[in-house]
């Protein structure tokens, strides 16, 4: 029996007059990797807000392993392990990229085990050589390692991920696919990712759910979706000749 | 720390520890005239600093921290001519009241972004002007209230050093410390800070009030310094823009900064007052207006972008 990390219940959020979410029920287990794909105006990044906190939904709840997370504060579940990229690289530009990761709030305290972790996770994201220069310097590319080294440090139990391969070129996109992969692997992080690019999302996630304005309209695996009758007419599209 | 690191900080504390030693014996050998110049600048540098702290780190530009030097300054009078309390006293109790009112103003006003937060500390700055002119029986309105006069101002010239050290060296544990960093990253990007766990309304009320906390010991002290205080004096709205401008002359969100634009400001100040009397509040803003528009990051934001454009440059010839 797989174990819920992230469970949504009747929930409801709306903008005005327009429903963006309404999902009767929706579980993320744990250590999965799942997709969630759909048109523009879908309600993905909206669903991120509210799961994080950054919106409060008109109904439902938000629970993070059986715990309702709904009222909190973004802060707040950010420290009980829901870790989140964002569209737009959110790294601190005007600090050191050693501050970026040296500042992240952590249960541990010890500066040794805290140093030696910094130390660690600039090595495997290639970025040690840059370790005192403004973040801001780094390319688009370096800037999102720097992004997933900085989640990192919070000890996530899930990682919601927002386009994370846009403008990332194919050698790029395959360096992400494999630490994802291997941070799924190695630890038992969970992984969400919304991208438009439906191919990678299809290769890399063991399970899609695709959102229509608001709507769950599909949910299982990527071969499934792939032949979903619904889907194809909303958002993938058949194979055309150019 | 490496060997070179350690001595260089030790260089650093002795240096400092000189420099206030000098100040700390300077008045021994200054007229009265000189002792109220450097009270002066020393008030001036609190309020940078002040301001600085809040402003400068956080990016909540606050066009209204003078009102908690009204709130300061009329806790010292009312304190000090109504229950006749000694003065000492009096100011940490007029530091305790400007930081007690700092947590809900902060809570309250800190939700609001940008321009809105600017305009919103102004116009609160203008409700406690208007508290002060119509409570005629707490202020006595715009009579004012007169205090005895102060006999030996290196009392105030210590007290205002004191409080100069004590904001410069929090700052400089702002500067230097996980905590501070975390401040910073409230300018940096308020939504993605939230988003790695730092609770910016904590951080940002916290900044919030030392700032505050200074400017009611720098209010506090004036009034002393001035035996007189009126809803002018305490809600001195040039005052105001001056902590402003020193601090954006010299450097916003910098450690040297409001140092270098307070005594750059104060003496110009002082100097344009004696040569041009008429006009000197118009060359004096014409200037300021100049070295924003020249070094927007403030004269210290340019000379660290400076050796820093020469330290890469440097960097890659050595590479290539």
């Amino acid at each position: 029996m797989k174990k819920t990390i992230v469970h949504l219940e009747s929930l409801q959020k709306n903008f005005g007059g327009l429903v963006a979410v309404n999902i009767d029920s929706l579980d993320i287990y744990k250590n999965s990797i799942t997709g969630l794909i759909g048109p523009n105006g879908a309600g993905k990044t909206t669903l991120f807000n509210v799961i994080c906190g950054n919106l409060k939904p008109e109904n439902g709840d938000v629970y993070f392993l059986e715990e309702k997370i709904t009222s909190l504060k973004t802060f707040q579940i950010a420290r009980l392990g829901i870790g989140r990229v964002f569209q737009i690289s959110r790294i601190f530009k005007g600090l050191s990229v050693r501050d970026n990761l040296f500042l992240v709030p952590s249960k541990n305290t010890n500066l040794e085990v805290i140093s030696k972790r910094i130390e660690s996770l600039l090595n495997d994201f290639g970025l040690i050589d840059f370790s005192d220069n403004y973040a801001g310097i780094l390319s688009y590319g370096q800037q999102k390692m720097l992004e997933f080294a900085r989640i990192l440090m919070m000890d996530p139990k899930i990682i919601l991920l927002d386009e994370p391969f846009s403008g990332l070129n194919p050698g790029e996109v395959e360096k992400l696919i494999k630490i994802i992969r291997k941070l799924n692997s190695e630890t038992d992080i969970a992984f969400l990712i919304i991208d438009h690019a439906v191919s990678i999302v299809l290769r890399l996630c063991e399970r899609v759910v695709v959102l229509d304005q608001g709507k769950i309209i599909a949910d299982g695996l990527p071969n499934e979706i792939e032949k979903n009758e619904r889907c194809i007419e909303a958002y993938l599209g058949r194979p055309f000749d150019v | 720390m490496k060997d070179s690191e350690k001595n260089n900080s030790i260089k650093k504390v002795i240096v400092f520890f000189l420099i206030v030693l000098s100040l700390v014996i300077l008045p021994y050998f200054l007229s009265s005239y000189r002792i109220s110049f450097f009270i002066t600048i020393f008030m001036y540098v609190v309020l940078a600093y002040s301001w600085n702290f809040i402003s400068g780190y956080t990016g909540y530009v606050s066009f209204g921290q003078i009102v908690f030097f009204g709130l300061g300054a009329y806790a010292f009078a009312i304190l000090t001519s109504n229950f006749g309390m000694n003065w000492g006293l009096a100011v940490v109790l007029a530091a305790i009241i400007s930081s007690l009112f700092a947590v809900p103003i902060g809570l309250v006003m800190l939700r609001l972004k940008g321009p809105y937060f600017a305009v919103g500390m102004m116009g609160l700055s203008q409700f406690l002007a208007a508290i002060a002119f119509n409570w005629k029986s707490l202020t006595n309105g715009a009579v004012g209230i007169y205090l005895p006069p102060v006999f030996s101002l290196s009392t105030i010239y210590y007290a205002f050093l004191g409080a100069m050290i004590a904001i410069f060296l929090l700052t400089w544990k702002l500067e230097n410390s996980n905590f501070g960093l975390r401040i910073k990253t409230i300018k940096e990007d308020e939504e993605g800070a939230e988003a790695i766990g730092i609770n910016t309304t904590f951080y940002k009320v916290f900044a919030f009030t030392i700032s505050a906390c200074f400017c009611g010991i720098a209010g506090a002290l004036q009034i002393y310094y001035l035996s007189y205080i009126d809803p002018y004096v305490a809600i001195n709205m040039s005052l105001n823009l001056m902590m402003i401008a020193m601090s954006l002359v010299g450097g916003m969100g910098t450690m040297w900064g409001p140092l270098v634009g307070a005594l750059m400001l104060g003496q110009l100040s002082e100097f344009l007052w004696v040569s041009f009397p008429y006009i000197y509040m118009i060359i004096f803003g014409c200037i300021i207006v100049v070295i924003i528009a020249f070094l927007p990051s403030g004269i210290v934001g340019y000379v660290t972008q400076y050796t820093q454009y020469r330290k890469d440059r440097m960097n890659n010839l050595i590479k290539n």
